[in-house]
């Protein structure tokens, strides 16, 4: 019993972690930005099929590969705001969901076309494959992957919106573009900037939870549900709250397999809608009423 | 004479913020009450405390003697308190006639009517009419709203409310952002607003105070600084030092 | 134009297109009905996002309702046409009503959000419940009776077509009589601004349960006709990815208009028929491709743009 709430806590906390790396670009695009992007997924993607083809057909080592993929998606992401997104910002949320749907569908068929329909595994280095032994039960090496980069991720992220330049040019910017614009903040690099390096993360967060959420084309909107859900249940901006509901979400799909594998997916999607109907604007926003 | 509105105690705190402080005041039917004060002295906020679009943290709201207070804004606005808003806020989509009439649907409860046939809906047309040729407006009929004037906007908002048959009218800054040249339109209809309609307004032009107003109330840091007629008001050393001074 | 002349106008258009139609694909009449389906369904989904200004990626929820409950009915029942279709309706509206009050409270991507969970949550029930809805193997044996206990289905789906053609027409002139009574105008009012409304009293909860569940009704309708005409109903019926394709449809036609939900639905099936058989993988290419265009370029949609460019004709005509 108490092994079995061990390996929930454990599997669901790296899942978690995975969701977090992933969801916490959406955190701030959707919530600082007030970009509706249902197209974030696709950068997680990106970033799965690039390190693969770097480990593959290039040969790179695993690490170089985790991190020039991750660059590879936060590229593609700047490309794409500067040619796409930022022509959208100002307009409906109808606008927003439909381009980055519409990014979502070309983003399946490129993929599909290019590097087919089944799953494209990323060829993993000797030190991280086989199974750990953790004394009740053993584990797969590599969600370890996940577990460091989720955390190291939390502190970077921490890190730039608190302590560099950077985080007060962001915070300025979404809470009064004009005042920041005036105050000589380049607003739309630093518009471009944040969505690639929420992108970026999401590359990262795509090859380190390879092993739980496959990189296929259809990756973008299989999981789509689940990394609006982290934004949703944690509250569109509030990083910590991503964090925590990514976590959660994690250990209870995890300990839906688990328990009752038939509907974890249920579970999953009614623990959303229950949270949802009861708080709309999130788990840890302080409700309003105005 | 009964008073319509009736404001015992009202207070408002945002966090540890104290935004309104024990406001008391009173409108009877036929007042013109000007509620004036500096920037962030909480005008709009107790409009909002009034017509239910906040809930204040303490003290009553009663409309003809009965609380409203646990009311909510719809609820209030079919008991006849009504207000306008300082940015217009009118139904872009639409022209000035369907406007008017969405608000009509709204005071006759057709709002899950599927057809325009009965004599309701004559009723809510006659209302339309009414209104259009009071604030002068039967030009603009068909015209979209968004494409107005600022001045013809801040009229047909005015005449949403009008519509609505109100007995108590709160008016946030109804000349707010109209040109000078525009602003007669304005003046002329809050002129012509029928005579047993209790009127509160918030205003900073002091010529449409002065003008329209037979009670003031000066509100500073959320709370009641004095009441009195304009002359009164005109006269406290106090006002002149702090906000008339200020505003001339 | 006075507006009489106007109704009469627009309600001759569906009849003359459906006869156009006939007249130029006389082989393809089960296609057709497809077509007047989907304008149908694409019709509801607009109630949604023109009417109520909502993104949903959950509409089909609804349609695959309407589609299971009339598909059961028909096999287990009675297998009459013209009450399948009730039954399709009460399913649709029952699913719309319950999910509203849920959905109604929340905006952007919170609803968003939810209209997804809601048709996931129907889609693994349905997909579960294999004893009742077949799960993955979806329903099939739907034999309906005659229609009117005279008219026979036939295999060209001749029977079909005007069946779907004339609900697709009553329904059309339906929602455009509702779209300019006072329920509609106030839909619209809500959509522009909602807290306006409130302070004239009116209750916009109550008044976007009433408009989900009357498009919920619809979409059923829609599921229903599917279900007896295609004699087949499978779990796609119920998954995001349609609900997509139909907003996909509506957008390119144009929302808040009703026509740009016909229009929509008729270019994307048409495109799609010659398309799609090719490479589904570039179809979606292509319909990716197509989103972004609309959005960035023709934001009114087809039928917005088409209105734009006879408007600007009739301007340069004039001088």
């Amino acid at each position: 019993m108490l092994s079995l709430i061990a390996s929930i806590l454990i599997d669901g906390i790296s899942y978690g972690l995975v969701l977090f790396m992933v969801s916490v670009g959406l955190t701030v695009t959707l919530g600082l930005m007030r970009f509706v992007n249902l197209a974030h997924g696709t950068f997680a993607m990106v970033g799965g099929y690039a390190a693969a083809t770097f480990v593959t057909a290039l040969g790179l080592p695993y690490v170089l590969a985790l991190i020039l993929a991750a660059a590879v998606a936060g590229i593609i992401a700047f490309g794409l705001e500067i040619a796409l997104v930022r022509r959208v910002y100002a307009r409906p949320e109808l606008d927003q969901v439909l381009l980055t749907i519409g990014l979502v569908f070309m983003g399946i068929a490129l993929s599909g076309m290019i590097f087919g329909n089944s799953l494209v595994p990323i060829r993993l280095p000797e030190f991280l494959r086989g199974s750990t032994d953790l004394g009740f039960r053993s584990m797969p090496t590599q969600r370890f992957v996940p577990l460091v980069l989720g955390l190291l991720s939390l502190a970077g992220i921490w890190l730039l919106f608190e302590r560099t330049r950077f985080g007060v040019k962001l915070r300025a910017t979404v809470d009064n573009p004009r005042a920041a614009g005036e105050l000589g903040i380049n607003t739309r690099r630093v518009y471009a900037a944040a969505f690639a390096i929420g992108a970026a993360l999401a590359g990262l967060g795509g090859v380190a939870g390879a092993e739980l959420l496959p990189v296929e084309p259809y990756y973008p909107l299989k999981y789509l549900v689940l990394f609006l859900a982290v934004v949703a249940v944690g509250g569109p901006g509030n990083m910590a709250g991503s964090f925590v509901a990514a976590i959660l979400l994690g250990t209870v799909e995890t300990a839906g397999k688990y328990l009752a594998p038939e509907f974890a997916t249920i579970a999953l999607y009614a623990l959303m809608l229950i949270v949802l109907s009861w708080r709309p604007e999130g788990l840890f926003q302080r409700s309003s009423k105005t | 004479m009964n008073n319509l509105l009736e404001v015992r105690n009202l207070s408002k705190s945002f966090g540890g913020l104290q935004v309104t402080r024990n406001v008391d005041l009173t409108i009877a039917p036929g007042d013109r009450v000007a509620l004036i004060g500096p920037n962030g002295a909480g005008k709009t906020t107790l409009v909002n405390l009034i017509s239910g679009v906040l809930d204040p943290t303490g003290g009553e709201v009663m409309l003809d003697g009965s609380k409203v207070t646990a009311l909510s804004q719809r609820q209030r606005a079919h008991r006849g308190l009504i207000r306008t808003f300082q940015i217009t806020r009118l139904f872009h989509s639409m022209t000035v006639a369907d406007t008017l009439r969405v608000a009509a649907i709204q005071k006759n409860g057709m709002t899950y009517r599927f057809g325009w046939g009965g004599r309701s809906a004559d009723l809510i047309e006659k209302s339309v009419e009414r209104v259009l040729t009071d604030l002068r407006l039967q030009d603009r009929r068909d015209n979209d709203v968004s494409l107005l004037a600022y001045g013809e906007q801040r009229l047909v908002e005015l005449g949403v409310a009008l519509i609505m048959e109100p007995r108590v009218l709160m008016l946030d800054e109804p000349a707010a952002g109209v040109p000078q040249s525009e602003s007669h339109i304005i003046m002329d209809a809050i002129e012509n607003l029928p005579a047993e309609l209790g009127v509160l307004f918030i205003e900073h032009d002091m010529d449409l105070v002065f003008r329209f107003a037979r009670r003031i109330i000066v509100l500073v840091s959320g709370g009641v600084f004095c009441t009195g007629t304009p002359d009164e008001i005109a006269a406290n050393e106090d006002v002149r030092a702090m906000y008339l001074g200020e505003a001339s | 134009m006075t507006n009489t002349q106007r109704t009469l106008g627009a309600a001759a258009v569906i009849p003359i297109v459906a006869v156009a139609l006939v007249v130029i694909f006389p082989n393809q009449q089960a296609f057709l009905a497809q077509i007047a389906i989907t304008a149908l369904l694409v019709l509801s989904l607009d109630l949604v996002v023109g009417f109520a200004g909502l993104a949903t990626l959950g509409h089909a929820a609804m349609y695959g309702a309407g589609a299971y409950a009339a598909a059961l009915y028909s096999l287990h029942v009675w297998a009459e046409p013209l009450t399948g279709l009730v039954v399709g309706i009460l399913a649709g509206g029952l699913v719309a009503l319950v999910s509203a009050l849920m959905l109604m409270r929340a905006h952007g991507l919170t609803f968003l959000m939810m209209t997804v969970a809601i048709t996931q949550i129907i889609y693994e029930i349905v997909n579960k419940s294999r004893a009742v809805t077949g799960g993955d193997d979806g329903l099939y044996g739907i034999m309906m009776q005659p229609l009117f206990g005279r008219f026979e289905f036939d295999f060209y789906g001749r029977l079909a077509f005007w069946y779907a053609a004339v609900v697709l027409w009553l329904v059309f002139l339906l929602l455009r009589h509702i779209a300019a009574s006072p329920f509609g105008l106030t839909a619209r009012a809500v959509r522009d601004d909602g807290g306006r409304v409130s302070s004239l009293g009116g209750g916009i909860f109550a008044h976007r349960v009433a408009l989900y569940t009357l498009s919920g009704g619809i979409a059923g309708l829609a599921g229903a006709l599917s279900a007896q005409t295609v004699q087949v109903v499978g779990l796609n019926t119920l998954s995001v990815t349609y609900s997509a394709e139909i907003l996909v449809m509506l957008v390119m036609g144009g929302t808040g208009r009703l026509w740009g939900a016909l229009l929509g639905a008729l270019v994307f099936m048409m495109i799609h028929h010659y398309a799609a058989e090719v490479d589904p993988v570039r179809w979606m290419l292509f319909i990716g491709a197509m989103l972004v265009m609309i959005v960035l370029f023709l934001p009114k949609g087809l039928f917005g743009g088409l209105e734009a460019a006879v408007n600007r004709l009739r301007e340069g005509a004039r001088t």
